[in-house]
């Protein structure tokens, strides 16, 4: 009977894990996404101030090529968070324009790039504007939410299988129960009732016999 | 369905329940430590800007208390920042000047504040507040996912529960319960034999034993009552009726056919995984052909798809016989894997169509396959019961596949779930493997379709409006629905593809669940036409709810399910009417070329449906293609009303001669 129950445990154990898995993984990327959405949220204002600062200037006549302002308005919004190696203007013709200082001696990490481009009042593209943001830094903190969710998913997903073992043991010992209990002859049942009627009518006939 | 199986299923449902439960209370606790520093930066980003512009405004002249439009600027920021619960401009002395949202300036936490102006003396100062449940919104809103991985979960172990103890030891099992269930109810009657030597075997042969006795005395008395005059009839006819002894219950499903349900089940699922990506795929593939409309475009693989499988069907039905069905679902299957894994690496719309071409073949042979196993391992009166098996494999797996399908494309993109249906594909391999018993192939034995019989057949006009102008509108519907223009337009109105998913589950799921029901109402009111045509009426006619709001996901959502009320009402009796009316025909036809006609021309349907589809969404749009086959749906099952009662009336027919079921 117990061997019985432990055949269920191999299939149940994979469906379990394969559901805590899947549902592990939806939580972990239901997270990562919100985070990179406000990552990226972020550097798209950052990129839309920008934008609107260049417009403005354009529309006062100032061609982007010369807002040397530029500079250092994209070293303090650059300055404003760690995390973001640079911030550039590219002219149309795909040339850096303006920059914001880059660290001196440091190799440059690997960047997620935020690209939105200028249009002018016609619809014109007149450069870019790319914030690019260390993906290392994002990549440590997915890894770091990814451990955690792992460590609540694995006793999870343990827990799921051997409750689901118990789970078969329990339902198939029931079923046998109540199967020995009939296949015996033990307790109440619908034979044992007809037994009992039918004897009562052999009786009847050996009266008569 | 077996209360072992379904106790099995919803133990497996609590336990992931609770499992689940407790991952996504601990993701919510941790995401909030992992999101909030990010929406504090954000909000920091967001005070900037608002601070810098607010401080252009003051350096102009404009008065702090005089910034028009602010509050609707603040509206829009916070309208598009769901993580933030309000924004305010405070000024010095703390007096709130503008506000909107809900925020508690004076609060000490989740409150951003920036200055505007001179940090040391700032003109004023804006607040942003953070929400503090976002990460928890984040989390719960994962709920709807993770219920559906719930119940999809119960549906696959209901599914593949007899693997795990084998097909012998699960026949065991279902004997056991089912004598047990049976004497429970007081119903005494014999079963048929458990061929099992296990515990299980044991218990039923012992169950048996105590029944024969009963039987055997019951029998004896009988015997003597029928000597006597009769004497104790009465008693004896109560207690015949009353525990129904000396008769014997119909057989159960038959072990070996039900061998093939796991294989054909994960495979089938492999198939509808892509349900809610695949015209959207295409889309994104297609680049334009002269001549021809970009929606027809797009529905050219899904075409080449259907027309493969419909085509190769009957061709396939005899090979499989010839070289075993066993090898047919192992190639099938390794076919739908290669084709699904050249579906992911696809460039281009040739290579996709290419690749698809490769999955058809591997479809009609799974199919085929398995379809010629529960034939081959089915007596006639077992015959019904194994291709419900068959057709109940292929439904839940697409009740199961679209919403995992949607959630992994958009998990993993679409190119990823494309892999995953591979790997599934693969793993139907494997089970075919395991499951389906190697028995060597042999001739044909099914009399081949002959031009003769199609000419037959058609010359009954009431089969030919029942073949085309209600099965092949059926499949036609379906496919172009389901399979093409929901998940196009629901992409276009800015659906993700889970969504898409969850609403391609309303229309299985209605057949699901009303299918057996409306078969047997037909049969016992005997109004298979009638089910037919209203079936054909409502599903069609389903089609103008898009009148009031194309764009609103209730009014397509109640298009499915009035689309899959309306097929569930007429696809078991429309498989009936087809014996009954062939055999009304003057030259008789076999019923397996009969059934094998009709499957032709409904397998027409479903590689025409995409190119209609395709053909009007590129002219009228969405709404418009959709009426336009709804109607042709609604005004099919007229003519096919009209014309039954017509021929019906003119020969001066009461009504219909009412069969037993056919095959499904």
């Amino acid at each position: 009977m117990f061997r019985l129950a432990l055949r269920t445990l191999p299939l149940f154990a994979v469906i379990a894990s394969i559901a805590v898995a899947l549902g592990a993984y939806m939580n972990f990327s239901g997270v990562r996404n919100a985070y990179l959405e406000l990552i990226q949220s972020r550097l798209g204002i950052i990129a839309e101030d920008i934008e609107k600062d260049i417009l403005s200037a354009v529309n006062l006549g100032i061609p982007i090529t010369e807002q040397v302002t530029l500079s250092g308005v994209l070293n303090r919004l650059a300055a404003t968070d760690k995390s973001i190696v640079g911030i550039e203007v590219i002219g149309p013709d795909g040339a850096t324009l303006f920059a914001s200082d880059r660290p001196t001696g440091v190799t440059p990490p690997k960047t997620y790039d935020l690209r939105r481009s200028i249009l002018n009042d016609f619809g014109a593209s007149i450069g870019s504007v790319v914030v690019r943001y260390d993906s290392n830094v994002m990549a440590r903190q997915i890894d770091q939410f990814a451990d955690q969710v792992a460590k609540a998913a694995i006793p999870a997903g343990l827990c799921a299988m051997l409750l689901g073992g118990l789970a078969a043991l329990f339902i198939i010992g029931r079923l046998h129960r109540r199967a020995r209990d009939i296949a015996e002859g033990h307790g109440r049942d619908a034979i044992g009732e007809a037994e009992r009627a039918l004897a009562g009518l052999e009786e009847r006939v050996a009266g008569d016999a | 369905m077996h209360s072992i199986q379904l106790r099995l299923s919803a133990a497996l449902v609590a336990i992931l329940l609770v499992a689940l439960s407790f991952l996504s209370w601990q993701t919510a606790n941790r995401a909030e430590s992992f999101l909030l520093p990010e929406v504090e930066q954000k909000a920091d980003t967001v005070g900037r800007s608002i601070s810098s512009l607010v401080g252009r405004a003051l350096e102009v002249g404009v008065p702090l208390d005089d910034l028009r439009g602010i509050d609707g600027y603040f509206g829009r920021i916070l309208s598009s920042n769901e993580d933030f619960t309000g924004i305010a401009l405070v000024a010095p002395d703390g007096r709130v000047l503008y506000s909107t949202g809900s925020i508690d300036v004076a609060a000490n936490q989740n409150v951003v504040r920036l200055p505007v102006g001179d940090s040391a003396k700032p003109s004023a100062e804006i607040a942003i507040g953070l929400d503090p449940g976002f990460a928890r919104t984040i989390v719960y809103k994962l709920w709807i996912d993770l219920a559906i991985v719930m119940f999809v979960t119960a549906l696959v172990a209901l599914e593949l529960v007899h693997i795990s103890f084998g097909a012998g030891v699960y026949g065991a099992i279902e004997g056991v319960e089912n004598r047990v269930h049976a004497i429970r109810h007081h119903d005494l009657r014999q079963h048929p034999d458990v061929d099992d030597a296990g515990t299980f075997g044991q218990l039923a042969a012992m169950i048996d034993r105590r029944l024969r006795a009963v039987v055997e005395r019951y029998q004896a008395l009988l015997r003597w009552s029928e000597d006597n005059a009769a004497r104790l009839a009465d008693q004896l006819r109560e207690l015949k009726a009353r525990y129904r002894l000396g008769e014997t219950s119909a057989p159960s499903t038959t072990m070996a056919a039900l061998a093939v349900r796991a294989p054909l089940f994960v495979f089938m699922f492999a198939e509808e995984l892509t349900r809610p990506f695949l015209p959207i795929y295409i889309q994104q593939l297609a680049s334009p052909i002269p001549g021809l409309s970009p929606t027809f475009v797009i529905s050219l693989p899904m075409v080449v798809f259907l027309a493969i499988v419909a085509l190769t069907q009957p061709v396939l039905g005899g090979l499989t016989e010839r070289y075993g069905r066993r090898r047919s679902l192992v190639l099938g299957a390794a076919l739908g894997a290669l084709g699904f894994c050249a579906s992911a690496f696809a460039t281009d719309l040739i290579s996709l169509t290419l690749a698809r071409a490769v999955s058809a073949v591997g479809f009609a042979l799974v199919f085929v396959g398995g379809q010629g196993f529960v034939i081959d391992n089915t007596s006639t009166s077992q015959r019904a019961r194994g291709l419900a098996i068959f057709i109940g494999a292929i439904l839940v797996a697409g009740l199961c596949g679209p919403p995992i399908g949607g959630i992994l494309a958009d998990r993993l993109g679409i190119r990823g779930a494309f892999l995953v249906a591979a790997v599934v594909a693969a793993l139907s391999l494997l089970l075919a493997m395991i499951c389906i018993p190697n028995v060597p192939g042999h001739r044909p034995t099914g009399a081949p379709i002959t031009r003769r019989d199609f000419v037959n057949t058609l010359k009954s006009p009431k089969l030919v409006a029942l073949f085309f102008f209600c099965a092949m509108p059926a499949k036609i519907i379906l496919v172009a629905f389901c399979f093409f223009l929901v998940p196009l337009q629901m992409k276009d109105i800015g659906h993700d593809q889970a969504t898409i998913g969850r609403m391609l589950m309303i229309y299985p799921m209605a057949m699901v669940l009303l299918v057996p029901s409306f078969a047997a109402l037909a049969d016992r009111w005997k109004q298979r036409v009638g089910f037919v045509a209203g079936g054909g009426l409502v599903a069609g006619l389903a089609a103008l709810l898009v009148l009031i709001d194309a764009g609103s996901l209730f009014t397509i959502g109640a298009m499915l399910l009035l689309l899959g009320i309306g097929q569930a009402m007429s696809i078991a009796p429309q498989s009936a009417l087809v014996g009954e009316l062939g055999r009304e025909l003057p030259e008789p036809v076999g019923d397996g070329p009969l059934y094998g006609i009709f499957r032709l021309i409904e397998r027409t349907g479903n590689a025409l449906g995409p190119a209609i589809a395709g053909f009007l969404l590129g002219l009228y749009g969405f709404s418009t293609t959709v009426v336009l086959i709804g109607l042709m749906m609604a005004l099919g099952a007229l003519i096919f009303t009209i014309t039954v009662f017509t021929i019906r009336s003119s020969r001066g027919e009461k009504s219909l001669p009412q069969v037993g079921d056919q095959p499904v």
